[in-house]
């Protein structure tokens, strides 16, 4: 990932020149502030249903262990197999050995966060995998 | 012996670095506004700065410091009251995360916290304020400062008692809890991008026809003035403890004496 923080003032400077830049940003105004004010006054219950949601994932988080343990049983009976990696490089060597396993040199990929932090990318095109994203949000943005 | 006097709490006024050298008149409002409540008022000359801009730099153990000075300073009083969202956040909010595994501050910083109120929030939730005796004859406009909003939940309180001054029309922008681009630090670290966002302010201002704007904090109001002013605006900006205690012939922020 690069890096972009140093310049962040003169990147700022030209992102508040651009014009179109700054038009596609005044859109987010209505397309996401206006439309979600708008969903949440059609939701009543908005706030209390946030509110547990939090919960559930805080409660999921403090008993981490016997939900993961749970999930992979659930996944061997449904017939898969779930990989445990303590390290980004242990996971990045299990998701290689899967893709060559099976002599993969092409590998299509849906659109994940750990995917990301774990630089899966980089390194399967260093392995000379050639990941091709399947999320279409990663093309417009 | 029958007393049949009520329990008058003692409140320490933290006056905050703004009020005390730019803007006086509010720390003075904030003292007739807390003694109508029933209050005793004292102004511990201990005080200083609440270290926001210690804390937001980075600078942890000058910020600790003068954590701890805030509470010695403080904490005999029944209740902390500051006119300002921002400080009255650092004092409540940060301060006990400061002293997170400090066990004897991190206890004294939580206890100190509970005591801890913005001027309005102050009066409305913990006074039971329902109505002031004030008047101002003029529409105005109330910007929802980010700290007090968001970490204080202060949102109805002033408006529900702006609506009690005599005279006074509250117009509401588009916007009202959306940034004035301050941020305390941040309009010094990033000018750029604080002066787009005041631009954007100050249109939502003008667009009410408000003849004043009113606020929580002192930096807010200061920062939308001098841009107001820039832009050759007749908008005046008042803080909302001047507007509450009556106090019409002040003359407005960044105005003419």
């Amino acid at each position: 990932m690069q890096i972009t923080s140093p310049s962040f003032k003169q990147n700022a400077r030209e992102a508040l020149a651009d014009p179109q830049l700054q038009k596609a940003l005044n859109n987010v105004r209505t397309g996401f502030i206006d439309k979600r004010q708008k969903a949440v006054d059609a939701l009543p219950e908005f706030d209390a249903l946030r509110d547990k949601a939090r919960e559930i994932k805080d409660h999921t988080l403090a008993h981490l262990d016997l939900y993961l343990d749970a999930y992979e049983n659930r996944v061997k009976e449904a017939g898969g197999t779930v990989h445990w990696a303590e390290s980004a490089e242990e996971a990045r060597a299990i998701i290689l050995d899967i893709c060559r396993s099976s002599g993969a040199r092409t590998v299509t990929k849906g659109k994940s966060m750990i995917s990301e932090e774990i630089g899966l990318n980089e390194f399967l095109e260093k392995e000379g995998v050639k990941p091709i994203e399947t999320d279409l949000g990663e093309y417009i943005i | 012996m029958n007393d049949q006097t009520p329990f008058r709490p003692r409140v320490g006024l933290f006056v905050t670095c703004l009020v005390d050298l730019f803007r006086p008149s509010v720390g003075f409002a904030a003292v007739k506004l807390i003694e109508d409540a029933g209050c005793t008022v004292e102004v511990p000359a201990a005080q200083t700065c609440c270290g926001q801009p210690a804390y937001n730099s980075g600078d942890r153990e000058d910020t600790k410091a003068i954590a701890k000075s805030t509470i010695e300073a403080f904490e005999a009083f029944d209740y902390v009251v500051a006119p300002s969202g921002s400080c009255a956040g650092m004092l409540k909010k940060h301060y006990p995360a400061l002293f997170k595994g400090d066990f004897d501050w991190e206890t004294r910083a939580t206890a100190f916290s509970a005591k801890v109120f913005e001027l309005v929030s102050f009066l409305v939730d913990v006074r039971g304020v329902k109505s002031v005796e004030a008047g101002f004859h003029e529409t105005i406009t109330y910007h929802d400062s980010c700290s007090g909003l968001r970490e204080l939940g202060i949102r109805t309180q002033p408006r529900q008692l702006l609506k009690t001054v005599e005279g006074l029309t509250l117009k509401e922008m588009q916007d009202a809890d959306v940034c004035c681009g301050f941020g305390g630090t941040f309009c010094v670290k990033y000018p750029d991008i604080s002066n787009a966002i005041v631009e954007k302010k100050t249109v939502r201002i003008e667009e009410t026809g408000a003849g004043t704007l009113v606020a929580g904090d002192l930096g807010c109001l200061m920062n939308m003035a001098g841009k107001l002013k820039r832009q050759g605006s007749k908008v005046e900006a008042r803080h909302v403890a001047e507007v509450l205690a009556g106090m019409e012939d002040t003359p407005p922020i960044g105005g003419r004496g």
